[in-house]
């Protein structure tokens, strides 16, 4: 197998927003730069298609006081049990400065020449979501990064990270080629984005047709356990809603209301579409059209039938730019309007929200590994944020940190290569697809919307069933397969985790159900942490600062 | 399956082959037309649509992921 080794200061893992912003604020700051993504830095990644909105506190449309801001933010999925206010002030506080930055690098983060907020809206509350037309924000980003001389390699996928004299080696897959990438940086910043493909989407079989990108597969996560940093709330996850069966984020662009088959509305909220609100029924009932479909009482419609066509056009923009565009196009193209037609919404599958824990400096708990983004799940704004400042820090610590030294992580890095030599050279056996699917059914009938300590018990001796056959049996026929079969080493990783930390939190919490403990546990408002021991994971319950 | 590719219009530039983030489609040679040869693993995003300078790409979306409408 061929080998190429590569020197940076700063090491970017994924190029989405977080990986890329990172690359910028480093590189500016004077770091030998590497981005390393999956896919293509210009669309890869939940975000490559664009984003419309962004979580944030505008001072003159706010007002001087940041404090609704964050209160909204610590009720909201991604604040509540996830994180540290002193975390959450710093986002909102750094977030005015990132949309003029994006706005001055060309990413139109105005509405006919205003701060537009809208979605996701409670009536007479305060709007949190600013609009933007994000559809090509990771082209913009790109060049930006090239701009300041990072290098983007682009089809490559990190897998394995290991720290060796206080800097770190990372092991990749150049996919076109199969050639081993052998990284010696002295920082890493980790930016893989969410864990998806644990659950299976809601499509028997079908892998792919779910909401966030199927291609993050949570390598930084497991990255980041390889090297010795702490997890934090595996065990918590969420549940995304939208259009029944095409799956896709943006539910809090529509402008309509959600209603029962008789035209009812299922929420308090609104009674007619709006285009400032969207329609929040969903947003704080998480199981509303699964409640209404188990009692018989479904289907859920959103419903935009009444809006103007200045409403309709006003809709169809923002989703475009939401990355929606393909779904607008099958309408048009099978006659759907939305003025006409109320579409159903389902919820779908499962995916973790929990994640490295990193805090206000994206600094993780071993010293020179960073994390920004959904790392642990925060979505747009945060990635951008966080990317910015995990490259304000990993940029300096990077320039006075000891060059990396390979020896210690020799031994490491030739079991891998082991494995994937095997995973190549192996002539029968299951493939990633078989693999993938037997962890889907598994973590959805022993770790899925119903968990218990006898489910959770049996299903993590499956999953340590199913983790030694791939590790021992799978069949990779060329690149492709291969970082397909190393992103299920990583899931299989999590995966075991995940039913450890979901045997130890013995309450019921945010998409984490326990009907052996039906309640929320307020003495649990913890985070639980989960890092690699001498004798495998430990765990530790930590006090979130309020 | 999708994505479908017009092999009138394809110039055989290979955009699609390089945007695509679930790495869907094969180029063998330069010569040849793109394969989705990995379809099973579109996510249906439309990058390549977007992207290809000779409109050469639509996606068909398959039967499972209609739209159910009233």
């Amino acid at each position: 197998m061929k080998e190429q080794i590569i020197q940076a200061d700063v090491l970017c893992v994924g190029g989405g927003i977080a990986g890329l912003m990172a690359a910028i604020r480093a590189s500016e700051l004077g770091a030998k730069v590497v981005v390393a993504d999956k896919a293509n830095t210009l669309r890869s990644g939940s975000a490559g298609l664009g984003n419309d909105h962004f979580r944030c506190y505008i001072p003159e449309v706010h007002g001087p006081d940041i404090k609704p801001n964050l209160e909204s933010l610590v009720r909201s999925q991604v604040g509540g049990p996830m994180r540290n206010m002193s975390f959450m002030r710093t986002w909102m506080e750094k977030s005015f400065d990132i949309i003029k930055l994006w706005e001055s690098w060309g990413i139109p983060m105005k509405y006919e020449g205003r701060y537009e907020f809208a979605g996701h809206g409670l009536p007479g509350r305060m709007l949190a979501s600013l609009k933007y037309s994000g559809r090509d924000q990771k082209s913009v980003l790109t060049r930006e990064a090239l701009k300041r001389g990072v290098t983007v390699m682009n089809r490559a996928m990190l897998f394995d990270l290991i720290t060796s004299n206080g800097s770190f080696i990372a092991l990749g897959i150049n996919l076109k080629d199969d050639t081993l990438l052998v990284f010696h940086a002295k920082s890493v910043v980790l930016a893989t984005g969410l864990c998806t493909r644990l659950y299976p989407s809601p499509t028997p079989g079908w892998m792919f047709n779910i909401a966030y990108s199927p291609n993050n597969t949570g390598d930084g996560r497991a990255m980041a356990y390889n090297a010795g940093a702490e997890l934090a709330n595996l065990e918590l996850t969420m549940r995304w809603a939208g259009p029944k069966y095409f799956a896709r984020c943006g539910k809090g662009t529509w402008v309509g209301v959600l209603r029962d088959p008789e035209g009812k509305p299922i929420g308090p909220f609104v009674t007619k579409p709006d285009r400032k609100l969207g329609d929040m029924a969903a947003d704080i009932w998480h199981s509303a059209f699964e409640d209404f479909a188990k009692s018989g009482k479904g289907p859920v419609y959103m419903d935009c039938r009444g809006i103007s066509d200045d409403d309709y056009q006003y809709m169809a923009h923002w989703l475009r730019h939401e990355g929606n565009a393909s779904f607008l196009d099958y309408l048009e193209e099978e006659a759907i309007d939305l003025k006409e037609r109320p579409v159903e919404f389902s919820t779908y599958e499962m995916h973790l929200s929990g994640g490295v824990l990193y805090n206000e400096k994206g600094e993780t708990s071993v010293k020179g590994l960073y994390a920004a983004g959904d790392e642990l799940f925060g979505g747009i704004s945060c990635a951008a944020t966080f990317g910015w400042i995990a490259g304000d820090s990993a940029g300096p610590y990077a320039q006075s940190a000891p060059i990396s030294e390979a020896h210690q992580a020799t031994p490491r890095i030739e079991e891998r290569k082991q494995l994937i030599k095997e995973m190549l050279e192996r002539k029968k056996g299951p493939g990633w697809k078989e693999a993938n699917l037997a962890l889907q059914q598994i973590m959805q009938d022993y770790a899925g919307p119903i968990r218990s300590e006898s489910l959770l018990t049996a299903g993590l001796a499956h999953v340590r069933r199913l983790k030694q056959k791939v590790g021992t049996t799978l069949v990779a026929r060329d690149g492709h397969e291969l970082v397909r079969s190393l992103e299920l080493v990583n899931l299989v990783d999590l995966a075991e985790l995940l039913f450890l930390a979901a045997m130890e939190r013995k309450e019921t919490r945010a998409g984490h159900v326990r009907v052996d403990y039906p309640f929320t546990n307020p003495l649990l408002d913890k985070l639980l942490i989960v890092r690699k021991g001498d004798e495998g994971p430990v765990m530790e319950w930590r006090e979130l600062r309020r | 399956m999708p994505p479908l590719i017009d092999e009138e219009k394809c110039t055989r530039c290979g955009t699609c082959v390089d945007i695509c983030q679930s790495d869907v489609f094969a180029m063998p040679t330069e010569a040849t037309i793109p394969d989705a040869s990995h379809a099973d693993e579109c996510w249906h995003c439309g990058a390549c649509v977007m992207e290809c300078p000779a409109e050469a790409i639509r996606l068909r979306i398959p039967l499972p992921m209609m739209v159910c409408y009233k």
